[in-house]
């Protein structure tokens, strides 16, 4: 009966192999309903942590929520980037300054006192935010604060809504490209305001001015619009043109330096501290380590949004020598010291300088994160498709000191969950 | 025919063993699946409340909401029971908070989760204690014209 041997063999294996494949089955459709749901949960965690960070201004332990524009950050009690003297989605360009911002480039020591400095620095070149590592708060800090560390890990991303980019297509007379983009597509019909900071050299110390843009200029259909200076010669003179876009509600502002090409980078503004007790903060200018002798003009304009929602630019007081600041500096290890008002007014701090043997340059720093369209990203990188996590993203259209912003939030759990398989984190 | 008695000596009991054993096995999938679930429905529970708390915390803050002198009552669509299981939450004293950490529990399962809620300054929470399956399952607000908030359930 070898032949009844076999089919019973054969039975014995089938009906086997229906088990597994049933309890195999059954467990996979299983753990995708459970996977689902903690999935979904993640989805209302990740709005929820959204809006306490976008709709509360953080505090210190004392409950003073100006916790962006004081020296103490180790005091910092709660969390958020909510601007303290306004409601819904507006965002503190002071409370984005004192982010450890992950897209930051490489961290910088300066030779003249040895600090750290966390890098917020964008291309193009010619601004800069320097600000020293113990006056900025950290991803783990900050997810303590959020009472999330270790459940979960999170990244923000706070990008400008309207891109405004350019480049300089004549040098004399000056001719400038502006193109304004949204996700990926040109914007057409976007009002453009400008002012055109241009630099000459001077008696002793460099020369300042700011051409406001005479009229209106708009994108084409592609998105770009040509800016003349019929006055203005490129070749001699450095400049910095910052321009300011507005299409239906949206604005954005983007920035172009331009130098002689001796003079690129020759001093750099790092922030010093954030309150001297007396309502300023202190910003150092520090020159570039193989210079030998440069004059500056350091000047801090306010920007002023006016009633026709295009920006302004103010020369604040300028009657008095607080705000413009001339100087000289004459080596590597000596570094100037200037205050700017940390009054909440945001505004860009433009040095212009010079030396008697070459031309002259431009250094911006913004004073508030906006007053230039810088993009912030902060928290942990982004676990990569291969690892299987489950990423949720959330976004808020925000205002960042007047310009219009998106505020994006992405988060995993760190207890395991994957979008299929599962590595410990579910129970089946 | 040695071979087909030894074979069905081995067969009959491998049968009544898939009998027994097939039954354990789902009831032991089901188990833990109704347990996984259960937990994860308390979880989602807890970050609906605290969702919830947030938001009319939110709201609240807002100098466009005015001092009521009545509390504002937020109800919660939440389900009564989780697989037949009521559930409750416990919460800290009365007093100025400014992290409200809750503690849920499965009644009846042993299952428990926390969930928080981080506040701005001038929040109180009035002590009280949540049930799924009662009129507590409410969160009541008050501002005062201090624009300092209390909050609570019931």
């Amino acid at each position: 009966m070898p032949g009844a041997t076999i089919d019973h063999l054969v039975a014995v294996v089938i009906f086997l192999v229906a088990t597994l494949l049933f309890v195999n089955l059954f467990s996979q459709n299983l753990q995708n309903a459970i996977l689902y749901q903690r999935n979904s949960q993640l989805a209302t965690e990740a709005s929820d942590i959204l809006d306490s960070i976008s709709l509360s201004p953080g505090s210190l332990t004392g409950n003073s929520q100006y916790w962006a524009t004081t020296n103490n950050i180790q005091n910092l009690g709660l969390f958020g980037l909510q601007d303290p003297n306004q409601e819904g989605y507006v965002i503190d360009p002071f409370s984005l300054m004192r982010l450890n911002a992950s897209n930051a480039g490489t961290p910088a020591r300066a030779l003249f006192n040895g600090v750290w400095y966390s890098n917020v620095t964008m291309a193009p070149s010619g601004s800069y935010l320097f600000v020293p590592f113990s006056s900025v708060v950290n991803y783990t800090r900050a997810a303590q604060l959020l009472g999330i560390n270790g459940s979960y890990g999170f990244q923000l991303a706070i990008f400008p809504t309207l891109n405004v980019s350019m480049s300089q297509v004549r040098a004399n007379p000056l001719q400038i490209c502006v193109t304004v983009t949204g996700s990926g597509l040109p914007l057409a019909g976007a009002s453009l305001n400008y002012y055109l900071i241009n630099s000459t050299n001077g008696s002793k110390y460099p020369k300042f001015q700011i051409l406001p843009s005479a009229s209106v200029a708009y994108t084409g259909a592609t998105g770009s619009a040509l800016l003349n200076f019929s006055s203005v010669n490129a070749g001699i003179c450095a400049y910095a043109l910052v321009v300011y876009a507005n299409l239906k509600g949206l604005s954005g502002v983007g920035y172009l330096v331009s130098t002689h090409p001796l003079m690129t980078n020759k001093i750099i503004p790092a922030v010093g501290s954030f309150s001297d007790g007396e309502g300023n903060a202190t910003i150092l200018l520090a020159p570039s380590p193989s210079n030998a002798k440069l004059s500056f003009n350091a000047t801090f304009l306010i920007l002023c949004p006016s009633i026709s929602s295009a920006v302004q630019l103010f020369i604040h007081n300028s009657t008095t020598s607080f705000f413009t600041v001339t100087g000289q500096l004459n080596s590597a290890n000596q570094y100037a010291q200037i205050q700017i008002p940390n009054n909440n007014q945001t505004g860009i701090l433009v040095i212009t300088y010079n030396s008697t043997a070459t031309g002259s340059g431009i250094s911006l720093l913004p004073w508030g994160i906006g007053s230039l369209g810088y993009t912030i990203v902060y928290g942990s990188a982004i676990p990569s498709s291969s690892n299987k996590d489950w990423v949720t993203t959330d976004v808020r259209q925000v205002m960042v000191a007047g310009e219009s912003y998106q505020f994006k939030m992405t988060l995993w759990s760190l207890a395991g969950y994957q979008t299929q398989g599962h590595s410990g984190g579910v129970g089946i | 025919m040695p071979h087909v008695g030894i074979e069905y000596a081995i067969m009959l009991p491998i049968l009544v063993l898939l009998i027994i054993a097939l039954p354990l096995a789902a009831g032991w999938m089901m188990s833990v699946w109704t347990n996984d679930r259960m937990k994860g429905e308390i979880q989602e529970a807890a970050n609906q409340v605290t969702s919830t708390i947030k938001q009319l915390y939110l709201a609240l803050k807002s100098s466009n909401v005015l001092p009521t002198s009545s509390p504002i009552v937020q109800t919660l669509n939440l389900p009564t029971t989780i697989e037949s299981h009521p559930y409750y939450a416990t919460s800290p004293k009365s007093g100025s908070i400014k992290v409200l950490n809750l503690r849920f529990t499965l009644q009846g399962t042993g299952i428990t989760t926390n969930s928080s809620v981080i506040f701005g300054s001038s929040v109180n929470w009035r002590s009280s204690e949540f049930f799924s399956n009662s009129s507590s399952a409410r969160i009541k607000a008050w501002k005062y014209s201090t624009n300092n908030i209390t909050l609570s359930f019931g």
